[in-house]
């Protein structure tokens, strides 16, 4: 099984998750330089070169592909969270407890401006951002962000923009259109 | 109820540590009597009684009364019941089942509801294969409790596919593997338990939301519960309010081999008993290999103090800080719970009572030669706040609970 493989059949939760039988460790000291090599491979899919990343991040001092690399990773990463294959949890709760990105959503973040056209693609995706868990998903779901939600609050965490959180759907669309034409401008 | 009928349905985990708090302060008008004692058992049930032993002065004939209440003297024979009359009786037991009596007061729930296909927003892809549960859970506190606040505090342990899997804030604090204990279910450990909270949230108390909590009684938040109480104001009135939980737990990929158990124990937190637990219960579901979907029953867990697996996960939490923000957790009170492993009287005022094996203890009075004897509470089960001597012979058959 190449590492690619054995990243996206344990996935986030096999890999960190886990508990004592979290794979990450392991899949770092075997495949090391592959992950580096995952996380550049544009033919490698997303899952997996994000998990590369993940594991770089977690187990070494981080992947040593640059910003415009990670930047375009992480933004297809939050894309992936629309279909589930990574959780809403991993971003944090966004607006009701923005001093939590959670583990991907820091990583998008300090990729800085190679993560804008990224997120900013992502501005008319309505699919949902589902948490799981119990008082962590009490706290995510309660506020039904959809995956354009969470891309117009990393959006303005890393342009410095003022997005503000409603309540009422309708609002939310007009602010993120906002958004957009503050960025057309 | 029947009081058989809300013991605990899954074994539950055994572990170590002592319960904090001054013992329970019986307020029964000042003295024991038969009113009294009839008030607390339809309250708490029999078992409780057996905590007002120690209360009951040198009268012997209301000790032996109480004992006999409390369960402490042999059972009668059971009595014939007609086949009608055995169904009148099962069909009350079975709606009675939900209410779960502990030393400290009544849990019950206002919805218990089983999930699938439902994210905890709405309906969700059958696919992805969400399981979970909806559960409004209340604690009324009765005649025992006196205490201006009383939280709720919940451990989880998350099974996905067969597998650990835990989230972001459970990460980063579960029983590790090393550690963990057997919970009686099949090959079921404790294994990733931990004290259910938020990654930024200080305060281990599940309705409090707030990244800045220094004290555990911290006021609660609507959305998630209230805070209750049970005490008497300046002017001598009875203060009361029932605690709740609100919880949608869920987990996708659960179709089969998953589970999400909680521990749900009620806490003191202000007031004459702050650190008291005042007992403690299990909910949850479970999917097992062939897809079979079920509910947990909401059972007793302890009368008293939390489980060893709670109690465990509380010790980890005690010592983490939060995975966001890195700040120093509010401290969960954890009794050194020892356990019963071989024969243990204790000698109270009422009498000597063997100990069942596996009663759960916490030391009074250590055993320091030239003494004779160590002291010892009696912290769940059928004999909860029960206290006494133990003899210097009888001593080593007091084991740490998750040893």
């Amino acid at each position: 099984m190449s590492a690619a493989e054995r990243l996206t059949r344990d996935g986030y939760a096999g890999l960190f998750l886990a508990g004592d039988a979290s794979t990450a460790g392991a899949v770092y000291a075997a495949d090391g330089a592959a992950l580096e090599d995952i996380v550049r491979d544009e033919r490698a899919g997303d899952l997996a070169r994000v998990l590369a990343a993940e594991v770089l991040y977690r187990c070494g001092d981080g992947p040593a592909a640059g910003a415009d690399v990670l930047g375009p990773i992480y933004a297809r990463a939050l894309e992936l969270t629309g279909s589930h294959a990574l959780s809403g949890n991993l971003w944090g709760a966004l607006w009701a407890s923005p001093s939590d990105a959670g583990p991907l959503g820091t990583h998008l973040l300090a990729q800085g401006d190679a993560a804008v056209p990224g997120l900013v693609a992502l501005l008319s995706d309505d699919s949902p951002v589902r948490y799981e868990g119990s008082r962590e998903a009490m706290v995510g779901n309660a506020q039904r962000y959809r995956v354009k939600d969470a891309a117009a609050f990393f959006l303005g965490r890393v342009l410095g923009h003022d997005v503000e959180f409603h309540d009422d759907i309708s609002e939310r669309d007009a602010e993120i259109d906002r958004l957009k034409a503050s960025l057309d401008g | 109820m029947d009081r058989e009928t809300d013991r605990v349905a899954e074994p539950h985990q055994q572990a170590a540590v002592p319960e904090a708090g001054p013992a329970p302060a019986v307020e029964l008008g000042g003295t024991l009597n038969s009113g009294s004692v009839l008030a607390l058992q339809r309250s708490a049930g029999n078992n409780a009684v057996g905590s007002l032993i120690a209360h009951a002065g040198a009268d012997e004939s209301l000790q032996r009364a109480l004992a006999r209440t409390a369960g402490h003297a042999p059972p009668e024979p059971a009595r014939f019941r007609s086949p009608a009359l055995l169904l009148r009786s099962q069909l009350r037991s079975a709606r009675l089942q939900r209410v779960v009596n502990t030393v400290g007061g009544e849990w019950d729930t206002d919805r218990y509801d089983l999930k699938k296909d439902d994210d905890g927003t709405g309906a969700a892809p059958a696919a992805q294969n969400w399981r979970g549960v909806d559960i409004t859970l209340k604690f009324k506190p009765t005649i025992i409790a006196d205490a201006e606040l009383i939280g709720l505090t919940q451990s989880v342990t998350s099974v996905v596919g067969g597998k650990t899997n835990l989230t972001p804030g459970a990460a980063a604090r579960p029983i590790p593997a090393a550690d963990a204990k057997a919970t009686g279910v099949g090959t079921e450990t404790d294994e990733g338990t931990a004290i259910d909270q938020s990654t930024t949230n200080t305060n281990p108390i599940y309705a409090v939301e707030n990244d800045s909590s220094t004290s555990l009684s911290d006021a609660s938040t609507a959305f998630f519960g209230e805070n209750g109480w049970r005490f008497k104001d300046a002017k001598g009135a009875l203060q009361e309010k029932t605690a709740s939980l609100k919880d949608t737990p869920r987990r996708s990929a659960a179709d089969k081999d998953s589970r999400q158990i909680f521990e749900t124990a009620a806490l003191a937190t202000k007031g004459a008993q702050s650190g008291m637990y005042y007992g403690s219960v299990r909910w949850g579901w479970r999917t097992d290999a062939a897809g079979a979907f079920s509910k947990i029953d909401l059972v007793k867990v302890s009368e008293g103090a939390p489980s060893s697996s709670f109690l465990k996960a509380a010790e980890i939490w005690n010592a983490s800080k939060t995975p966001s923000g890195n700040k120093d957790t509010v401290d969960l009170p954890i009794p050194d719970v020892k356990v019963v492993s071989g024969l243990v009287n204790i000698k109270s005022r009422p009498g000597t009572f063997p100990l069942p094996v596996g009663t759960r203890i916490v030391i009074t009075r250590d055993l320091v030669p030239p003494a004779t004897t160590g002291a010892i509470k009696v912290v769940d089960g059928m004999h909860h706040g029960l206290t006494g001597e133990v003899d210097a012979a009888e001593w080593p058959n007091i084991k740490d609970e998750r040893s």
